[in-house]
């Protein structure tokens, strides 16, 4: 009885989080894994984590970075999992994306080009320089938090950031047509 | 040099990543080349919110909702006790079992102990003696030893008094020896 309303309200919290931070999480998630299944089977295994924890929560933290850094932990236990398995990358992942419905043809033109453009964007960044960027773009942490969330140190952190960006740059800017 | 270096880079690579204003614009503090790094930035960006615009946080709601339903919906923490239950069932049930087998043990090493027991005593029966008749009066007053023992006290006292007659004629001897000593202290040299 006395826990009902606190049932209630961490159902709410999930509810919100879901609707706050789900789509930084599984875009973090999508970024990592580049499979969208992959990525939805972990979005919902971090909130599942999330709402198991819910009691050890602190309300003071930051609820994204929360969420990220069991995101990330996830991800990186899934890609040593799966360690030599082969990756949705390059032609694949191209290929297997259908076409979405809601576009009208053109429209999933642009789409399939976007994700194309990506595809080639992340497989030209190091695991390690997608992982930064990826938390950087979707947490609100900085590189401090980062350094300490991936247990690295910070100039390797900002290391990898700056290469990572002078990839995107070549990658998106300079060869861009 | 790279510690003097990291603050600087540090706040550059921040505004260069930040979030807040990742519009088409930069800001102005940033240089000609800070700047092209952040238009890679933002078409990343672009990128990645256009894979991700699919995203139904609805769907992924329900979906949550109902793998939590599937599963108890107490935490890691409230689950706890099932295992607690399960692990102390176990070892309840090996101590009864220990327990059990204890109790049958001492009942077959007493049973073996009674029945060893019960064959010695039926083999060693005709071995015993059978008490004398005469076992029930054991401590009865016996005339015959009382005779026998005023017997024995006479003869001892008959000893004694035959042990002081040998010793006379050493005790004459003596006293004739004490008298020629007197006798010749009592004469001048």
């Amino acid at each position: 009885m006395i826990n009902q309303p606190l049932q209630s309200d961490a159902e709410d919290r999930l509810a919100q989080w879901v609707g706050e931070h789900g789509r930084a999480v599984r875009g973090y998630l999508l970024g990592m894994t580049r499979s969208p299944e992959t990525a939805d089977d972990l979005t919902q295994e971090v909130f599942r984590r999330a709402w198991e924890a819910r009691h050890r929560y602190q309300e003071s933290g930051n609820a994204r970075a929360y969420l990220l850094c069991i995101a990330d932990r996830l991800a990186c236990d899934q890609s040593r999992r799966k360690g030599r398995e082969q990756t949705l990358g390059d032609e694949q992942w191209r290929s297997l994306e259908p076409a979405d419905d809601t576009f009208t043809p053109g429209e999933s033109l642009v789409q399939t080009e976007m994700q194309q453009q990506l595809t080639i964007a992340l497989e030209s960044l190091s695991p390690e320089q997608r992982r930064v960027l990826l938390l950087r773009y979707y947490s609100d942490m900085s590189f401090k938090e980062i350094a300490q969330a991936t247990e690295s140190p910070l100039n390797t952190v900002l290391s990898h950031c700056r290469r990572g960006l002078l990839a995107l740059r070549k990658m998106l800017v300079e060869d861009s047509p | 040099m790279s510690n003097s270096r990291e603050p600087n880079e540090l706040n550059e690579l921040e505004r260069i990543t930040a979030r807040g204003e990742s519009g088409e614009g930069s800001p102005p503090t940033l240089d000609a080349e800070a700047v092209v790094l952040r238009e890679g930035w933002n078409a990343w960006g672009k990128l990645l919110d256009s894979a991700n615009c699919d995203f139904d946080e609805t769907a992924c709601l329900n979906r949550l909702r109902a793998s939590l339903e599937n599963q108890p919906n107490a935490p890691r923490a409230s689950r706890f006790p099932n295992a607690w239950i399960l692990r102390w069932s176990v070892l309840a049930t090996v101590a009864a079992s220990l327990f059990a087998a204890l109790v049958v043990w001492r009942t077959v090493i007493n049973t073996q102990a009674t029945d060893t027991s019960a064959e010695h005593n039926l083999a060693t029966q005709t071995d015993v003696p059978t008490l004398p008749s005469t076992s029930t009066t054991e401590y009865a007053w016996n005339d015959e030893l009382d005779q026998r023992l005023d017997a024995m006290t006479d003869s001892l006292i008959y000893a004694g008094s035959e042990w002081r007659g040998y010793d006379a004629p050493y005790a004459a001897l003596d006293q004739r020896l004490q008298d020629m000593t007197e006798s010749l202290d009592d004469e001048p040299l």
